[in-house]
C-alpha cells in the first residue's frame, strides 16, 4: 500500500538555512520529538526583482515531517498512524502557521480550513485566535497540537463536541447571521432579505431577517434564496467557488442543477415583485446540504453554506440566460440561454451563524434544555433585571414582566438597562431587551402596573389576573413583603411562588420558594425564615442596617439604599442558579446567601423547612382570625413540655399578625422565665429579662415578630381543654390584648402531641 | 481500561497485562538489565514493576504466568517474588503471587538449567501439592506419573489443569470482561519428547480476548514458538472450525523477531525477508484492520545476523503491519533506540492504541537523577 503525497512549493533547504524564527524552533521540536520525524524543510523566496545583492527575502518556510499518532483500530475518520504534515510558517508572522495534511486521500473530516484549494487539506489545529496562540505556543506544545489533532479526528472526538465549526475561511466576506430557525420547515419559500452591519475596521456582517412588513427595505441590500441539496455521505464543497458557474459545478456532485434552480426562482419572484430596485439589489445563496453516516442511514447533520454575488441581481439574470436589459428595461429571453452559466458572476463566501435560540442558549450555558415554565415576575429592580437577564441568557422561562417603575438615573448604578432607557418603564425595555436577545417566539411580555393597585389602568387588572393564573411560577422579586403577602393570599392561582430579596445592606440575599403543591406557602415560610433568624447567631444581625441610604430626590419616600453593584451581580447570579435548581425539584426551599466582604467569599446557609399548618375555626368557634403554624414550632414546645415533666411549664409566643387578613401567624416561644412557678399541676410564668428577650426578637427582626400570647403546658392523663384557672389566665390576656385591638391567643400544650390554641374567646 | 505493558529488556520478556477489573497479570519475568551499568538501555524491571504495584496499591500480582523456564522469560525469579515453598523468599519486600500459571513442562523437566529454574519448578510442584495458587498448562501422562508419585491422583488436581483448545475457567468474558484461550503447550509435546523435554515448543501460548464496550480486542502471546509448533496450532485449530481463535489485533511476535518462528529458512536466495510457511502466513491474515505487532527483542539489525532478532523476519512483520495498515513495534526501539520506554498498548471500543506520549522536560528531570553538581 503506497501513500501518495501532494507536491509542495518552494526550494529545499537545509534547516539551518532557515530564517524564520518560529520555523526553526518547530524543526527543533519535530526533530527532539519522538514521535515526529523530520522529513525536509523548504523555503519560498521573494520573486521582487529589486533584490539586494546576496541577499534573498524569504516569505515562507514549510516544514515537512511524518507525524506518529495515537491511533486506534476502529476509528470515525481515516487517519493513518504515520501521516505526512506540512507546516508553512510565513515571515511576516502575522498569521497562524498553516498546517497540511500531504496525504493525497487525506479525507474530508471536521475541522479543515477551507482553502481555494481542496489539497492538501488545511488543519484547523487549534481554535484559539493567533494572537492568544502565540503567548503560550512553542514548537513543542504545536507539535503535540498536531498530534493531538490527528488522534482526536480519528476518534472523532472533534466533531463530537458539536460547536457549530467557525472554519478559516480564507476568502470568507464576513458572518451571516440567520434566523435559528431557517430550516425547520425544510425549504423556505419566502426570500430572506439581507441588511449589512458595519463591524468596524472595514469588515462587515450581514443579518439575514424574513421580510416584515413593518422592515424599511431600503435597509436591505441582498435577497436570499435558500435551498436544500440531496443528503450526502461526505462534504462536496472543499474549495471555495469564485464564480457563480464554480459553484454551481460544485453542486453537481449532489444532483443539484444551482442554474436551473436559481433560474426559477428568480423568474417566480420576480413576477411577485415588481419592484424595480430589487434588481439593484445583490443575490445571496444560503445551501443547506444534509449529512449523512452512510448511503443508508437518514441525515445527521447539516452542512450549512452562503454565497454572495458581487454583481446584481439584474446581471445574475443576464448572466445565467435568463432575461436581458435593453434601454434600462429587464425582457425575458424567450428560451433559456443555456450557453450563459454565470461565468461572470463573482461569488464570495459567508460564514453562516445561526441566530440565539432559546436551545443554543441553554447549550451555551451548559444546561440542558428544559420543559419551558411560564414565570410572572414581580419587581424589575436591580437584582429582579440581573435575575431576569441571566435566565434569559440561558434560554430559560416564559416571562411576563410587571413593574410599574420607570428608570431614574440613580437606577442605573446598578440596573440592568443603559442609560439611554431613563424615563421609560423598566418592565417594558427589560422584555424588549430579552426579545432582541433570544431568537424566536417572544421570551418576555410585560404589563406596567403596581400589583397592590392596578386600578391605574383598569385593563391591566385583568391581564394581570390572567397572567398570574396561567403562571406555572410567580416570582417576587419586589422586596416588599405587602406584595409578597398580596400575592400569596389575594392571587387566585396554582402557580407556585418564589420570594427573592436583599438584606438592608445587600450581603445577604434570601430565597424562599414554595414547594410545588403549595402545601407550605410563602407566608409561612417567611415566619420560618424569621424563626432562623432569631434563633441562630450567625443570622441575628441579617436585617441590621450598617449603611445609611441616599436621598435621590425631595419626595419623603425617594429613598435608595446604597448597596454596591458587585453584590447585586453576585446575589443574582447566585438567584438565577438557584431558580434552575429549585424548578428542577417539587420541595419547598429556603436559603440564605452571606458575602464577607473582607474574604470575598459567599457563604451559604441553607434553612430547615417544616410543614405548614392552618387552624382556621377549630377551638375558637366564632372567631374571623386564622391561625398559621408548623411543625417545627410543635416540635419544639412538645420538647419544651416533655423536658420539665412531671411539672407543667410554660411561657410567652412569638409571632406575626396580619391585620389586613386577619391572620396570626405563631412562630416561636421563649423559654419558661427563672421566676416562674412550674408544679406538677399548675404553673405561674414569671416575668424576669422577659420583656429585653420580646425585645431583643423585635430588634433582629426589625419588629417582624413579636409577643403574641401565652402557652404552657398540661401533665399526663390530662386534656387539652382549659381549666378554669386556664380560663382566668385568657380573660386576663383578653384585657391587656383587646386594648391593643389584638386577639387574646393561649395554646396549651398535652401528651402524645396533642395541643389546643385558643384564640379570641374561649367557648 | 484495559491495557498492556511490554518492557524493554532486550530479547527477553516481561508482560504486564492490567485488566478492566484492576487485576494484573504478568506473562514473564525476565530480569536481565544491570542497573548498576548506565550503558545498559535495558529497563530496571524489579524497580519498575514495584512503581507500578505501589500506584496501583497492591502488594502481588493476580497471575504470574511464565510461558516457559527459559532464562530470557524467568531470570531473576526466585529473588523478586515471594515464595510459598521455602521460608528463604519469604522476605516482606518480596512480591506475592496469588496464582502462578506454569505449563506442565516446567513440573516435569528434570535437570533445570538455571537457578531461577530450579526454583521455579520447586514453587510450582509445591503449589500443585498443596493444590492451591497455581494452574497447570496440558496434561501429559507424564503429569499423571509425577502426581502419584506425590500419592495424589490426577483427577484430583483436575480443575487446576488447563489443556490447549479449552479457555482458562477464572475468567470469563462477560463477568471479567476478559478470556483466555490456550493453543499451546499440547500434551503430547511433552510426552514425545520424554526425558529431554523442547521448552520453545512446550510453552504457553494464549489468545486473550478483551472487551471494551462490546467490542473485542484479542491479543495473541507468542511466547517462543518454533514455526513447526505454530503450524500445528493452526492446522489443529483450523481443523475443530475454530479459526476465530486466531484472530488478533495485537502480536506478541513469537523468539524475539527470530526467523525460526516463521520458516526453517531465514530467506530465500536473493530476498531479505522470511517466506513463511503457508500455515503462518494464513495467521498473520488473521490480522485486523490497523492491527499491532510488537517484537520484544533489541533493535532489528540492519544486517544479517545469527541470533535474533533477525532483520529478514523483521521485514515479513513489517509487510504483514504494512498490508493492514498496522503498525509494526520493537520494544527496545521504543519511542527510540537511545532511550527506550515500556511500550503501552491501551484496549478500549476502538480497539488497540499504542500509547505516544513524548514527556515533558520537567517529567524527564524529575524522574530522573541529575549528575553532580560542583
Amino acid at each position: 500500500m503506497k501513500l501518495e503525497y501532494c507536491e509542495i512549493e518552494g526550494a529545499v533547504v537545509s534547516k539551518d538555512k532557515l530564517g524564520i524564527e518560529r520555523a526553526k524552533l518547530f524543526v527543533n521540536a519535530v526533530e527532539s520529538s519522538d514521535f515526529t520525524h523530520l522529513i525536509e524543510c523548504r523555503q519560498t523566496t521573494s520573486d521582487d526583482e529589486i533584490i539586494i545583492e546576496d541577499e534573498i527575502i524569504i516569505e515562507d518556510e514549510i516544514i515537512i515531517f511524518n507525524a506518529e499518532a495515537e491511533i486506534g483500530q476502529i476509528i470515525e475518520y481515516d487517519i493513518k498512524y504515520l501521516e505526512r504534515i506540512a507546516v508553512k510558517f510565513n515571515a511576516s508572522d502575522d498569521d497562524m502557521p498553516e498546517v497540511f495534511a500531504l496525504r493525497c486521500d487525506f479525507p474530508s473530516v471536521p475541522h479543515i480550513n477551507l482553502t481555494s484549494e481542496e489539497f492538501p487539506r488545511s488543519l484547523c489545529v487549534t481554535e484559539q485566535k493567533f494572537s492568544e496562540w502565540k503567548l503560550r505556543s512553542t514548537g513543542a506544545t504545536f507539535v503535540k497540537d498536531i498530534l493531538r489533532w490527528l488522534e482526536r479526528t480519528a476518534k472523532g472526538n472533534l466533531h463530537a463536541e458539536d460547536q457549530p465549526l467557525e472554519p478559516l475561511l480564507l476568502s470568507s466576506e464576513g458572518y451571516l447571521v440567520l434566523p435559528h430557525d431557517l430550516f425547520i420547515d425544510s425549504v423556505e419559500s419566502e426570500p430572506l432579505l439581507i441588511s449589512i452591519e458595519d463591524s468596524g475596521n472595514e469588515r462587515k456582517t450581514y443579518i439575514a431577517k424574513r421580510p416584515n412588513e413593518n422592515d424599511d427595505s431600503n435597509r436591505f441590500e441582498f435577497i436570499a434564496f435558500s435551498f436544500l441539496t440531496e443528503a450526502q455521505n461526505h462534504g462536496i464543497i472543499h474549495r471555495t467557488p469564485t464564480t457563480l458557474f464554480e459553484l454551481h459545478q460544485l453542486l453537481e456532485n449532489s444532483n443539484t442543477d444551482l442554474l436551473g434552480i436559481l433560474r426559477e426562482k428568480l423568474r417566480t419572484w420576480k413576477e411577485n415583485n415588481s419592484e424595480k430596485k430589487f434588481l439593484d439589489g445583490r443575490l445571496a445563496l444560503i445551501i443547506q446540504i444534509p449529512k449523512k453516516r452512510n448511503e443508508t442511514s437518514t441525515p445527521e447533520t447539516i452542512e450549512l453554506r452562503a454565497f454572495l454575488t458581487f454583481e446584481t441581481i439584474k446581471e445574475v439574470g443576464i448572466d445565467i440566460g435568463l432575461w436581458d436589459e435593453s434601454n434600462g428595461c429587464i425582457g425575458y429571453l424567450l428560451s433559456i440561454d443555456k450557453n450563459r452559466v454565470g461565468n461572470q458572476i463573482r461569488v464570495g463566501m459567508l460564514n453562516p451563524v445561526s441566530s440565539l435560540s432559546r436551545q443554543n442558549a441553554a447549550q451555551y450555558n451548559n444546561l440542558l434544555p428544559q420543559p419551558s415554565k411560564k414565570i410572572a415576575a414581580v419587581g424589575l429592580g436591580a437584582l429582579g433585571s440581573q435575575i431576569f437577564m441571566n435566565l434569559v441568557r440561558a434560554g430559560y422561562g416564559e416571562w411576563t414582566l410587571i413593574d410599574k417603575d420607570f428608570l431614574l438615573p440613580h437606577n442605573l448604578a446598578r440596573h440592568t438597562l443603559p442609560g439611554v432607557f431613563v424615563g421609560g418603564p423598566k418592565s417594558h425595555w427589560m422584555a424588549e431587551i430579552a426579545n432582541l436577545t433570544i431568537d424566536g417566539d417572544l421570551i418576555a411580555n410585560s404589563i406596567v402596573a403596581d400589583v397592590l393597585d392596578p386600578s391605574e389602568s383598569p385593563e391591566n387588572l385583568d391581564q394581570i389576573k390572567e397572567v398570574f393564573k396561567t403562571a406555572d411560577i410567580i416570582l417576587d422579586i419586589s422586596a416588599s413583603i405587602a406584595v409578597a403577602r398580596h400575592l400569596v393570599q389575594n392571587v387566585k392561582s396554582s402557580a407556585r411562588r418564589i420570594s427573592i430579596f436583599l438584606n438592608p445592606d445587600g450581603t445577604d440575599v434570601v430565597i424562599l420558594a414554595e414547594d410545588e403543591k403549595r402545601k407550605i406557602p410563602l407566608d409561612s415560610l417567611e415566619m420560618q425564615f424569621y424563626r432562623s433568624l432569631i434563633n441562630e447567631t450567625c443570622l441575628t444581625n441579617h436585617l441590621k442596617r450598617e449603611q445609611g441610604r441616599i436621598r435621590f430626590a425631595t419626595s419623603c419616600r425617594d429613598v435608595s439604599a446604597t448597596i454596591p453593584q458587585d453584590f447585586v451581580a453576585l446575589q443574582a447570579a447566585i438567584c438565577s442558579r438557584t431558580i434552575h435548581k429549585i424548578t428542577n425539584n417539587k420541595q419547598a426551599f429556603m436559603s440564605i446567601w452571606r458575602i464577607d466582604e473582607d474574604q470575598i467569599n459567599v457563604q451559604s446557609y441553607p434553612l430547615p423547612v417544616k410543614n405548614a399548618i392552618k387552624c382556621k375555626k377549630g377551638n375558637w368557634k366564632k372567631g374571623n382570625w386564622t391561625l398559621w403554624t408548623d411543625e417545627g414550632f410543635i416540635d419544639k414546645i412538645q420538647e419544651a413540655r416533655n423536658n420539665k415533666l412531671p411539672n407543667e411549664t410554660g411561657g410567652v409566643l412569638v409571632g406575626s399578625y396580619d391585620m389586613q387578613r386577619r391572620i396570626v401567624y405563631v412562630v416561636d416561644f421563649l423559654p419558661s422565665p427563672p421566676d416562674s412557678e412550674e408544679m406538677p399541676t399548675h404553673y405561674i410564668r414569671g416575668c424576669e429579662r422577659l420583656r429585653a428577650q420580646v425585645e431583643k426578637i423585635q430588634e433582629i427582626t426589625e419588629n417582624q415578630l413579636e409577643y403574641v400570647g401565652e402557652w404552657h403546658s398540661h401533665p399526663p392523663n390530662c386534656s387539652v381543654k382549659p381549666s378554669q384557672d386556664d380560663r382566668k389566665v385568657f380573660q386576663w390576656l383578653s384585657d391587656y390584648m383587646i386594648m391593643d385591638g389584638l386577639p387574646p391567643l393561649m395554646l396549651i400544650v398535652g401528651e402524645q402531641r396533642k395541643w389546643a390554641f385558643y384564640l379570641e374567646k374561649i367557648e | 481500561m484495559p491495557q498492556l505493558t511490554l518492557y524493554p529488556l532486550g530479547n527477553a520478556d516481561c508482560c504486564l497485562i492490567d485488566l478492566e477489573n484492576d487485576q494484573k497479570i504478568l506473562f514473564d519475568f525476565a530480569d536481565v538489565g544491570d542497573s548498576e551499568n548506565d550503558e545498559d538501555l535495558r529497563i530496571d524491571l524489579p524497580k519498575k514493576l514495584r512503581e507500578n504495584l505501589e500506584d496501583a496499591d497492591k502488594d502481588s500480582f493476580d497471575v504470574v504466568a511464565i510461558t516457559h523456564a527459559d532464562e530470557d522469560h524467568i531470570k531473576g525469579f526466585s529473588e523478586f517474588f515471594y515464595l510459598e515453598h521455602a521460608q528463604k523468599y519469604q522476605d516482606d519486600d518480596r512480591i506475592k503471587i496469588d496464582t502462578l500459571w506454569v505449563p506442565a513442562a516446567i513440573i516435569l523437566e528434570k535437570s533445570p538449567s538455571t537457578d531461577d529454574h530450579r526454583v521455579l519448578r520447586a514453587e510450582a510442584r509445591h503449589r500443585l501439592k498443596e493444590g492451591a495458587g497455581i494452574r497447570v498448562f496440558s496434561k501429559p501422562d507424564a503429569l499423571k506419573e509425577w502426581l502419584e508419585e506425590q500419592g495424589l491422583t490426577l483427577e484430583k488436581r483436575k480443575h487446576l489443569i488447563t489443556n490447549a483448545g479449552e479457555t482458562v475457567p477464572d475468567y470469563n468474558k462477560s463477568s471479567d470482561a476478559v478470556e483466555f484461550f490456550v493453543h499451546a503447550p499440547f500434551s503430547r509435546t511433552v510426552d514425545e519428547d520424554g526425558e529431554e523435554i523442547e521448552r520453545n515448543e512446550a510453552s504457553l501460548v494464549v489468545q486473550v480476548t478483551f472487551v471494551c464496550d462490546y467490542v473485542d480486542t484479542k491479543l495473541i502471546m507468542g511466547s517462543d514458538l518454533g514455526y513447526k509448533s505454530w503450524e500445528d496450532i493452526v492446522q489443529i485449530t483450523k481443523s475443530k472450525g475454530r479459526d476465530t481463535r486466531l484472530e488478533w489485533d495485537i502480536f506478541k511476535i513469537s523468539h524475539h523477531c527470530s526467523y525460526k518462528s516463521l520458516n526453517s529458512e531465514k530467506n530465500e536466495e536473493g530476498e531479505d525477508k522470511t517466506t513463511p510457511v503457508s500455515d503462518i502466513e494464513w495467521l498473520f491474515e488473521q490480522g485486523f484492520d490497523k492491527a499491532k505487532l510488537v517484537s520484544t527483542s533489541d533493535p532489528i539489525p540492519d544486517e544479517d545476523t545469527t541470533q535474533p532478532p533477525h532483520m529478514q523476519a523483521a521485514n515479513y512483520y513489517k509487510e504483514v503491519a504494512e498490508d493492514l495498515d498496522g503498525e509494526f513495534k520493537v520494544t527496545m526501539e521504543h519511542p527510540k533506540e537511545s532511550d527506550p520506554e515500556p511500550l503501552v498498548i491501551k484496549i478500549d471500543s476502538s480497539k488497540a492504541t499504542i500509547e505516544k506520549r513524548s514527556l515533558a522536560a520537567a517529567t524527564y528531570t524529575t524522574s530522573r537523577r541529575p549528575t553532580r553538581a560542583g
